[in-house]
């Protein structure tokens, strides 16, 4: 895995009320799978946890990560925005997923 | 031969989960193999089982970074099959791939591609690559 630190995601300047917004008009929960460590991009979008691991594999660069998964900029910094209110349960998730990962068995 | 095309080049179909971003995607059908996604081939908010019975239907190898939640799944579709029917239908078979931050993408649609050439039926199959084993079988 990448050893890019938590630090390297970018912040949104935003205010709060602004970065409520944001969040309203691209992130939603998924359907399926309840819980905020798996709300995704709508519509049909990648999850945000997906997207703050492919930011963190490109050191943060929004314009980069947007493009890998054909979404906007400012759906990145949706994603951005709602990881920064929920960060603990998205890290939890994305640690999970490696311990899966590199498991001898899954 | 299931799940490929009987063409001079081995083309694989291909169902990509929901967590396949369109960058490998992209990749995968630069090899020549027909990598349908989720949103063209069933609803994009559909759930693993979903997907998996519908590539399954479709007769397409499911591709996913998912390990935990798939290999769940499919050891649950072999202990019901082994349950209710023994003449049950494998699903198509499942690949999984690791994630862009531990394996550069275009190396991922290299090995799919070696693989498909190599190993055309993987019904039933559970396969995982990962750069230090390469492809191993998980179930």
């Amino acid at each position: 895995m990448t050893p890019t630190t938590i630090d390297a995601i970018p912040f949104t300047n935003l205010t709060t009320e602004q970065e409520g917004a944001l969040i309203a008009r691209h992130v939603l929960p998924h359907p399926h799978e309840p819980g905020r460590a798996n709300a995704y991009l709508a519509p049909g979008g990648p999850s945000v946890a997906a997207v703050i691991r492919s930011l963190r594999a490109d050191g943060g660069k929004i314009g980069a990560t947007a493009s890998s998964w054909q979404i906007t900029d400012e759906a990145v910094r949706a994603a951005i925005a709602y990881y920064r209110r929920h960060r603990a349960v998205i890290d939890a998730r994305l640690l999970l997923e490696d311990d899966a990962w590199d498991a001898e068995d899954a | 031969m299931l799940g490929m095309r009987k063409t001079p080049e081995p083309m694989a179909d291909l169902f990509l989960d929901a967590d396949i971003g369109p960058e490998l995607a992209t990749l995968i059908a630069a090899k020549g193999h027909d990598a349908g996604t989720t949103e063209q081939h069933s609803r994009y908010d559909a759930s693993d089982a979903e997907q998996l019975l519908r590539a399954t239907d479709l007769g397409r190898l499911l591709v996913t970074h998912d390990r935990r939640d798939y290999v769940l799944l499919c050891r649950l579709w072999r202990r019901l099959a082994d349950r209710w029917s023994a003449d049950s239908v494998p699903h198509a078979g499942v690949l999984i791939v690791p994630q862009r931050d531990r394996v550069p993408l275009a190396r991922v649609a290299l090995e799919l591609d070696r693989l498909l050439v190599d190993a055309p039926d993987l019904w039933g199959q559970v396969l995982r690559f990962d750069s230090k084993w390469g492809w191993t079988t998980e179930l």
